[in-house]
């Protein structure tokens, strides 16, 4: 099972109660919870803005925990509606402030996808995981990230993307087959090999 | 430009990926709930399986480097919002907020149709409503019956031969007004002793018309009590007994 899946399970409305409520202890429980595969879902949607974009979705969280009905996967639709917000926001953002960065600055933002190839077929750790998915166009990529990361099912991600089941599952299978494709271009990772690659990302 | 158009060392051959065989929708499924594809499986799927679990790996202590800043921003939150609300009180707003204008409009209704309803029967019961409305009252559900007007008036109506009921005077008792006026008379005769004579007769035939009249008032009060008490034994053997008033106003033309 992935990490994504839902941990707190039944204690989830006590806690979430005591959130409303304004005790910090609780708060940190859900943010233990949540904040990792929200952080990675920013990551591969946003990039380097992630954290920022973090730390605004938690905030608009806390703001507005005490007005929030429902179970864990409601919340985790909630929490990631507030941070696909967010996103979208910052598209605009730079979409009517675009920026040019310098010839220093360029390399450094994301890795090429031949390098991000390399590094994940030698040593797959997570953050090179997110970077091999983070080369998918962004639709795909979102999706597999709220598939795979988060633990959604397809219907939730089809009503936080605002399209049908259908749509997410064709897309999800499209970043697959662009995945497995670009995988087995870059080279493969021999039997004996993938354990110790495995073993190694931590 | 094609993919022949160059060496193959400067265009490696990348295929295409709707002709890539892996993986078929049952399989995406599968690796996308994040059950294993089995060592049986292709090696290409095998590495996709890999990176997929890889990117949903538990957290790492960088990722949660930032929980202290969090609760921190959280306590500020909470503090500057206004407080929350308790999950009883949001409730219970919550239930008051569902009384909407739609379910009030019936209520209101109703209670204004209960209102006129208990206020028309008190008046009925009082025996306040004007004669028709008392009549109905009374046959209905046994209301006092109307009060006939006093038999001043039904002279009056007869006189004026209208037929309509006679509008009450400001002078209640009859009686009264002659025998105050025959006393005022008396009073300013005493200053001319030739018109006191006149006055003196006149204000002795308004006493005895206002005795008689009087004594037509009690009469009258008489035979209503009388036609009250027949009244009252016919309701209770059943019988419907016209009384005297009903006859009286059925002569003379009025309603009761």
């Amino acid at each position: 099972m992935f990490y994504g899946r839902f941990v707190l399970g039944e204690g989830f409305p006590k806690v979430l109660r005591a959130a409303a409520d304004g005790d910090a202890a609780a708060f940190a429980t859900l943010w233990r919870d949540s904040h990792p595969p929200l952080l990675r879902y920013l990551w591969v949607a946003a990039g380097d803005a992630a954290e920022d974009l973090a730390s605004d979705v938690w905030l608009d969280v806390a703001r507005r925990i005490a007005k929030f009905k429902g179970g864990e996967p409601e919340f985790r639709g909630w929490l990631f509606t507030l941070a696909r917000r967010r996103v979208i926001d910052r598209h605009r953002y730079q979409a009517r402030h675009p920026e040019s960065p310098t010839g220093d600055i360029a390399p450094l933002d994301r890795p090429a996808s031949d390098d991000t190839f390399a590094a994940a077929l030698e040593d797959i750790s997570t953050g090179a995981a997110l970077a091999l998915i983070a080369t998918l166009p962004h639709e795909q990529a979102e999706i597999i990230v709220l598939r795979v990361v988060v633990g959604m099912e397809a219907t939730d991600v089809a009503a936080l993307v605002g399209k049908s089941p259908g749509a997410v599952r064709v897309a999800a299978h499209r970043g697959l087959r662009t995945l497995s494709a670009r995988l087995a271009n870059a080279g493969s990772v021999l039997p004996d090999q993938r354990g110790t690659a495995a073993d190694r990302a931590v | 430009m094609r993919g022949s158009d160059g060496s193959p060392a400067e265009m490696p051959f990348v295929p295409s990926t709707d002709d890539w065989p892996w993986p078929d929708e049952a399989t995406a499924e599968r690796l996308l709930s994040g059950e294993d594809v089995g060592p049986d499986a292709p090696l290409d799927l095998q590495e996709l399986a890999l990176v997929l679990s890889a990117a949903a790996r538990p957290a790492t202590q960088r990722e949660l480097s930032g929980e202290e800043e969090a609760v921190a921003a959280f306590m500020l939150a909470v503090a500057t919002v206004p407080r929350a609300k308790t999950w009883a009180r949001r409730g219970a707003e919550t239930r008051v907020r569902t009384f909407t204008l739609a379910r009030k409009v019936p209520v209101l209704a109703a209670g204004g149709v209960l209102a006129v309803a208990v206020a028309l029967g008190g008046t009925a019961a009082a025996g306040g409503l004007p004669a028709p409305l008392q009549s109905v009252a009374h046959t209905v559900f046994g209301a006092p019956a109307p009060t006939p007007p006093p038999p001043s008036q039904i002279r009056h109506a007869q006189q004026t031969g209208n037929g309509q009921r006679p509008v009450p005077s400001a002078g209640r008792s009859p009686s009264a007004a002659p025998a105050k006026h025959a006393k005022t008379k008396t009073a300013s005769s005493s200053k001319t002793p030739k018109t006191a004579k006149t006055a003196t007769k006149t204000a002795k035939a308004s006493a005895k018309a206002g005795k008689q009249a009087a004594k037509a008032e009690v009469q009258a009060v008489k035979a209503e009590l009388k036609a009250t008490a027949a009244a009252t034994s016919a309701r209770a053997t059943g019988k419907v007994v016209a009384t005297s008033h009903h006859r009286n106003c059925r002569g003379k033309h009025l309603r009761c």
